[in-house]
């Protein structure tokens, strides 16, 4: 169960040295740390690799974790900077072009689990690619506003504390490619 | 109401909501952030998380206990100790009807005869855990092979399916317009057929009309013309 008292107690069992809650606060979170991963920086691989980051940073930083905001408000900030790292270290001329290859390495990585039937699984990943080729067509910084105000649920203040940008940029930012989601013709595809 | 207020309203309450109802009919870049709000909306709701696969969750996280089956670790060489200890000191322990004894030392024949045997049981033991090894890597691709051939299998039958489905409604449709199209030819046809015959008649009818009209003038006259 996912929920900031929950969290709370995991978190201060994980303190204590206890690896059970450890596991379970990762078994909570590092699904949607992976594919908040997989949104932004829309590759396999580097999505692996920061929730690698992402959870080591965590919990190295776990006795700074005092509970004013909830618990995944704090680790999708952590994210979100691992993730403004990686667009740092990234070399200007890499793209996510070559997100197709990766994506289906991990179809039949899926398929091999048998968790749910191919057809289904081929569906989810065509959806999933269709998103992924949408967002890539923002910039690095307004994907990751777009991640975080809708697929985080986080507010502009929340978003202002974690990117340490003013929250004014960042609803520049955020309607910006709201503007810019309109005149993309492959909207329609995914909505269909 | 500013345009700021607005565009944070039509992402908290909606684009369709009734207080930004006025704003957007007047203003034609707030209707653009509308419409994107509605679209990432919808884009966003499509998306279906994608399961993680296997990562190295070892790695971050407090340090694990050693497993507390230690002993489990130390039970093979402590055996071996003891194997060789027993067989350093050639001990031999027996029971007969006045009950346990244990031997030191053996006789230097039976002691070749032993040393004989233990090799010979060595080499057997070693001969038997390569066969069994043997067998399980083969039992394991085997296996490994059956699955992956039933998981092909199963994903062309599938996607035969839904191709099958797919082509299906195709056709129907194509059937559907196909007729649809011939009839709407056929009544065209019959009523051009028609028309061909309604002038035939009309112009039967003139050209009767024509010869009654020639034969019932005077020949003088007819002459004259």
């Amino acid at each position: 169960m996912i929920g900031s008292a929950n969290d709370m107690s995991l978190v201060q069992a994980a303190l204590a040295g206890d690896t059970k809650a450890w596991d379970r606060l990762l078994a909570c979170y590092e699904r949607p740390i992976y594919n908040f991963a997989l949104r932004t920086v829309g590759h396999h691989d580097d999505a692996l690799d920061l929730v690698q980051e992402t959870f080591l940073s965590v919990y190295r930083n776990l006795h700074r974790f005092s509970g004013k905001s909830s618990f995944k408000t704090w680790l999708y900030t952590i994210a979100s900077r691992r993730t403004v790292d990686l667009f740092r270290r990234r070399k200007p001329t890499e793209s996510l072009d070559d997100s197709d290859q990766p994506m289906d390495v991990h179809l039949s990585t899926d398929a091999a689990r048998r968790e749910e039937s191919p057809v289904t699984a081929l569906l989810r990943h065509e959806t999933n690619r269709h998103l992924l080729r949408l967002l890539r067509q923002l910039s690095d910084e307004e994907r990751m506003v777009v991640e975080l105000k809708c697929f985080g649920e986080m507010t502009f203040d929340e978003m202002e504390t974690a990117l340490q940008i003013s929250a004014n940029t960042l609803k520049s930012r955020f309607y910006g490619a709201l503007r810019k989601m309109k005149a993309m013709p492959e909207v329609a595809h995914v909505v269909s | 109401m500013s345009c700021h207020e607005v565009r944070d309203r039509i992402w908290e309450e909606g684009p369709d909501a009734p207080s930004v109802a006025a704003h957007l009919l007047r203003c034609e870049d707030c209707r653009e952030v509308a419409a994107g709000a509605k679209s990432l909306r919808a884009a966003s709701a499509a998306w279906r998380d994608e399961p993680i696969p296997a990562w190295n969750r070892a790695a971050v996280g407090p340090p694990r206990p050693a497993h507390s089956r230690r002993w489990a670790t130390w039970l093979p060489l402590a055996a071996c100790l003891a194997l060789t200890i027993l067989t350093a000191f050639r001990m031999e322990i027996a029971r007969d009807a006045s009950g346990w004894s244990v031997q030191f030392g053996a006789t230097k024949n039976e002691s070749q005869l032993d040393q004989a045997q233990v090799t010979s049981l060595i080499e057997d033991a070693i001969a038997s855990s390569e066969r069994q090894m043997v067998y399980r890597v083969q039992e394991s691709l085997e296996r490994l092979r059956q699955d992956s051939e039933a998981h092909t299998k199963s994903l062309i039958i599938d996607l035969a399916r839904y191709t099958r489905e797919e082509r299906a409604e195709d056709m129907a449709r194509l059937v559907t317009t196909w007729s649809d199209r011939r009839e709407r030819d056929m009544a065209l046809v019959e009523n051009q057929i028609q028309n061909l015959i309604d002038l035939n008649q009309s112009n039967r009818s003139t050209l009767y009309q024509l010869a009654n009209m020639m034969r019932s003038m005077p020949p003088s006259s007819a002459g004259e013309e």
